[in-house]
């Protein structure tokens, strides 16, 4: 039986164990943390779970890509997903108007229509240009007849230069851009359009919660791994890969080794580095990998509220306090109130779960350098600045949220920072999508999954797309190399 | 004004220097997969380092045909003295 040893337990990392395990693979996981997920990570405080990194995930239904790959893996009937308001999901609250994001197409635009009667052609010129460019990704429709280079031209152009060329409403434009770029954290003008399609037809065939959230994923997806005869092995830190001549054959943690004839790697391609031998990779490989720029940094804020939050039961909430959408990637600082915050409820959507009702998780937007210059060299213990760097943070975030939901009465509240999400995930600049998805870095700028050495797969948000969907796709992609994409369609398709 | 003598060293030296190869070894009827052992993946990183170098911006479709060091001379040249002459 081949083995596999897969360093990272996220999205990614516990997909690819799956589908390996699937073909016949003896699969064992490694993770440096004490519990599974990478991102899909919940903590718990006073028996109560606040969510990181997973809020909601589109085409979750069960014959949608997402659903169908909870299927192809196995869990799809131990998840209970819900599906948010589809005449609503996404709320955007601009300064003076909102507007919610219907899921669907026709409904989309539709609802854009009404708000601006004056732009119904440029409106549904924009949707099918969305529509084409979402369709050049065959992995996303499992149509694999469509070559991989038909995305290229789909990520050289940015979201903004196809705004523009269609809308002409500043409010319009603001609104089509708000809906989504801030969930993958790449402003307008750099975000390629290609990804923006993706993401966003993702969520217009449904936008879902899933019942516990990342945690109750991440869980059913190890229990599936054990019951199949894989292993995950915990507080278990990749520490080298061993590579022999140019081929990988195992992996280190600190005295332990793993024999692998394959090693996937669910973690920064930085990361991977890291674990390689100096002279594995060749300089111009190096060098590009280490001058790359990762993704962006957040705040994550996870409070209780006493009050009635049936505003957010079934949707998530976009405030920007501008309609320059290009605001969102200003850091937040404890002088001024947040220019932009992401706002759910994921325990509101859960039935049956005492506690987490009244549970709410904010993101803000972060610089990683300003937390690690105001800790110096405190380590771990936190110096006294960052201390109040991250308070003067989430007292200017209550004041925006007492303003805008005066309703609310806030119980418990606390932050993580970008070093937060270092200690965690080992994310480099605590980045929550790993790779900076821009247009100068992707297209034929692109991460591979093959490196030089032979019998290493990278997988991952960094190496696909953001968010859940891209972490979990790029799994499928990275294992087409060795199980065939032919098969793995064919199976997506029949599951 | 880069010649094209100036033009061809600086694209020899990125081939030794960041892909690890002899400077005997890049000649320029060196064929990039068979003697090299250059391959796809190489492909992209020669690309960007080439990119960042000359300030010049590669056509997919050329690159992808490269077989020998003598294209990418070639090629790389035609660049340089097309961006010369136009920012002239």
């Amino acid at each position: 039986m081949p083995q596999a040893v897969i360093v990272g337990s996220g999205m990614g990392g516990l997909t690819a164990a799956l589908l390996l395990q699937k073909h016949g693979w003896q699969v064992q996981v490694l993770e440096r943390h004490y519990r599974p997920g990478g991102f899909l990570h919940r903590f718990f405080r006073q028996g109560i779970g606040y969510d990181t990194g997973f809020h909601y995930v589109g085409s979750a239904g069960p014959d949608q890509l997402f659903g169908r790959a909870m299927k192809h893996l196995g869990v799809y009937d131990r998840l209970r997903f819900s599906e948010l308001d589809p005449e609503g999901f996404d709320w955007l609250w601009f300064p003076d108007r909102q507007f919610r994001v219907p899921a669907g197409f026709e409904r989309w635009k539709a609802a854009l229509t009404a708000a601006f009667p004056d732009e119904s052609q440029g409106i549904a010129n924009f949707a099918e240009e969305l529509r084409r460019a979402s369709r050049a990704y065959g992995w996303f429709h499992l149509d694999l007849s469509t070559p991989p280079e038909s995305v290229l031209p789909w990520e050289e152009c940015s979201l903004q230069q196809v705004v523009e060329r269609h809308l002409k409403h500043p409010q319009l434009r603001a609104i089509v851009c708000g809906q989504t770029a801030p969930l993958y954290g790449i402003v307008p003008a750099e975000a390629p359009f290609g990804l923006h399609a993706v993401v966003t037809d993702h969520f217009q065939q449904g936008a879902y919660s899933v019942d516990g959230g990342g945690d109750r994923l991440a869980r059913e997806l190890v229990r599936e791994l054990r019951a199949g005869g894989g292993k995950l092995h915990l507080r278990t830190p990749a520490t080298a890969i061993d590579v022999r001549e140019g081929v990988a054959q195992g992996v280190w943690s600190g005295e332990r080794y793993f024999p692998a004839d394959l090693v996937v790697t669910d973690i920064h391609p930085s990361l991977v580095l890291d674990l390689l031998p100096a002279q594995a990779v060749r300089p111009a490989y190096r060098d590009r990998v280490r001058n790359s720029r990762v993704g962006a940094a957040h705040i994550g804020v996870y409070f209780r509220v006493e009050g009635d939050l049936s505003v957010l039961k079934r949707r998530n909430l976009y405030r920007f306090r501008s309609w320059d959408v290009e605001e969102m990637a200003l850091p937040a600082s404890p002088e001024a109130p947040p220019s932009f915050y992401f706002l759910a409820a994921p325990g509101a959507r859960e039935q049956g779960r005492a506690g987490t009702e009244q549970v709410l998780v904010a993101i803000l937007t972060a610089e990683h350098k300003i937390f690690e210059q105001l800790n110096g060299e405190s380590g771990e213990t936190r110096s006294e600045a960052y201390r109040a760097a991250k308070a003067g943070i989430e007292g200017q975030f209550r004041a925006v949220l007492a303003e805008d939901f005066p309703q609310w009465k806030v119980l418990a509240m606390e932050s993580s920072t970008p070093l937060s999400t270092q200690h965690y995930t080992g994310a480099p600049g605590g980045a929550i999508y790993g790779h900076y998805h821009s247009v100068a870095q992707m297209g034929r700028y692109r991460y591979s999954s093959r490196i030089k050495v032979r019998g290493v797969l990278q997988v991952g948000h960094a190496i696909g797309f953001p968010g859940i969907c891209g972490a979990m796709m790029s799994a499928y992609v990275g294992c087409a190399e060795i199980l065939g994409g032919e098969t793995l369609v064919a199976e997506l398709k029949a599951a | 004004m880069a010649t094209a003598e100036e033009i061809i060293a600086t694209v020899d030296r990125i081939l030794v220097d960041q892909f690890e190869l002899g400077a005997d070894q890049v000649a320029p009827s060196a064929r990039l997969r068979e003697d090299l052992d250059l391959d796809s993946l190489d492909a992209a990183d020669m690309m960007i380092a080439i990119e960042k170098r000359f300030g010049v911006r590669l056509d997919d479709n050329v690159a992808r045909s490269f077989t020998t060091v003598e294209d990418i001379h070639h090629y790389v040249r035609k660049l340089v003295l097309e961006k010369e002459a136009a920012e002239a």
